[in-house]
């Protein structure tokens, strides 16, 4: 691989990171929009921007600098996102009984929107700087700024959840070599928040 | 292949452990999704303020909750609204006489409840808790082991940066519970000692959503964020397709 093309995926990492930050901030705001018309086609806007900076990086050559393991076979992908769907059963099992949420029905195309971003921001751009000085450093600093970000929403009762859940969204990346694999878990983990 | 197993099983390990940790910590962290997006349904008043969506009237609940060995089984019971959730552990009420109780959930307007303590305002429905053993028809005067989850509205008028529960038991003075909130589900969680009426209650200040008369900042910094997104995303779109092209060009 020539220079250039390192340095532009490096280029195009930056950009996308900043797409999916701006994009982020953008639905944070809108999110109590209710009803209002413009809000919904604005949130509509950065859906769809999120998304649009989203198809790129489906392609594994994207930021090869940024990674040192590359994807790995379609079987270890598969694994990785069977451990990750066996922890969130054994979630389910142990934290008990849970109060009723009355989430509207775009909560789940939301969430699912959420996670996929979310991991795109934190198993990716942040996972894939910190990854060169080591990836146990990757998946313990990247949970916990994923957890600590969750603080102001849900509170510190939440953080070990979340940074928990956070080192399996690492590791997850780690072993299949692709932010898919936790993007995967985290929508399912979401949607079935949702739903039950 | 042995050691990528043992680390599986620790990562697992550690997920359950951290859930386990905080549904201790607070029922509310049983439901949450893993970030703050989840939009949720209007809020049901009985009383709306002029600026809260439209929406129904709140449900009205009642349950029976079996005794058994004298004391009654573990359970969770909400309105059909989802906003309000009781959860019973094993024992929250006793009695070797009767077999179940009675328990409803009666949603009340706040102005026929105890004016709030200074620097605070309700929020939403104030919501009565009423208990009876069966048969012998006594009143339940307290609860072991419950948690009452309540949900609150936010409107462009009625917005607090944090909440907490109040509690009446003789509707006249009202109890500070010690009281867990999650702003992204507008739950309160807080152990309830007994039959009474609840109310949230929070220091209300300017709403950030830009649904509010004054979020006109707000729906500004949107906009601006948007038209940065849509920016960068163009801008990594056509540098991935730059290297892209350099890559089949190295290849010919």
């Amino acid at each position: 691989m020539n220079a250039t093309a390192t340095s532009s995926d490096r280029a195009a990492t930056v950009a996308f990171s900043i797409a999916v930050v701006t994009g982020g901030v953008a639905i944070s705001l809108l999110r109590h929009a209710g009803a209002d018309r413009d809000a919904v086609w604005l949130g509509a806007a950065a859906s769809a921007v999120l998304l649009l900076s989203l198809t790129p990086s489906l392609t594994p050559s994207l930021t090869p600098s940024l990674s040192r393991r590359g994807a790995t076979s379609p079987r270890t992908y598969v694994l990785t996102s069977a451990v990750g769907l066996a922890a969130l059963i054994g979630v389910a099992l142990v934290s008990g009984p849970a109060p009723a949420v009355p989430y509207a029905a775009a909560a789940v195309p939301v969430s699912v929107l959420a996670a996929v971003g979310e991991e795109a921001l934190f198993r990716r751009v942040l996972y894939g700087l910190l990854e060169p000085r080591g990836a146990a450093r990757a998946i313990v600093v990247s949970a916990a700024v994923f957890g600590l970000l969750h603080v102001p929403a849900y509170g510190w009762e939440a953080l070990p959840l979340d940074a928990a859940m956070g080192v399996l969204f690492g590791w997850q990346r780690w072993s299949s070599g692709t932010w898919l694999a936790p993007a995967g878990t985290h929508s399912v983990a979401n949607v079935f928040a949702v739903m039950a | 292949m042995r050691g990528r197993l043992t680390i599986a099983l620790l990562v697992v390990s550690i997920a359950i452990a951290g859930s386990a940790w905080s549904s201790r910590l607070s029922p509310l962290t049983r439901a949450t999704l893993l970030d703050g997006l989840g939009p949720l349904t209007p809020y049901n008043w009985i009383d709306p303020p002029p600026d809260a969506p439209a929406a129904g009237q709140p449900a009205v609940g009642a349950f029976r909750i079996d005794i058994t060995g004298g004391e009654t089984v573990p359970e969770v019971v909400f309105t059909a609204d989802d906003q309000v959730t009781m959860i019973m552990d094993q024992g929250a009420v006793r009695s070797n006489d009767d077999d179940a109780i009675s328990l409803t959930i009666t949603p009340r307007a706040p102005k026929g409840v105890p004016p709030v303590p200074d620097g605070l305002v309700g929020f939403g429905n104030a919501i009565a808790i009423e208990a009876t053993l069966r048969p012998s028809g006594d009143v339940v005067a307290s609860f072991d082991d419950v948690a009452v989850v309540l949900r609150y509205p936010e409107t462009a008028t009625l917005h607090a940066a944090a909440h907490e529960l109040l509690y009446s038991a003789d509707d006249s003075t009202w109890q500070r519970l010690e009281t867990n909130d999650s702003l992204a589900q507008q739950l309160v969680q807080a152990a309830l000692p007994g039959p009474g009426t609840l109310l949230v209650a929070g220091v209300p200040k300017e709403a950030p959503s830009i649904a509010s008369p004054g979020g006109e900042t707000a729906t500004t910094i949107a906009t601006i964020s948007l038209v940065v997104a849509v920016s960068a995303a163009l801008v990594a779109l056509g540098l991935w397709l730059r290297a892209l092209r350099r890559r089949v060009e190295d290849r010919a």
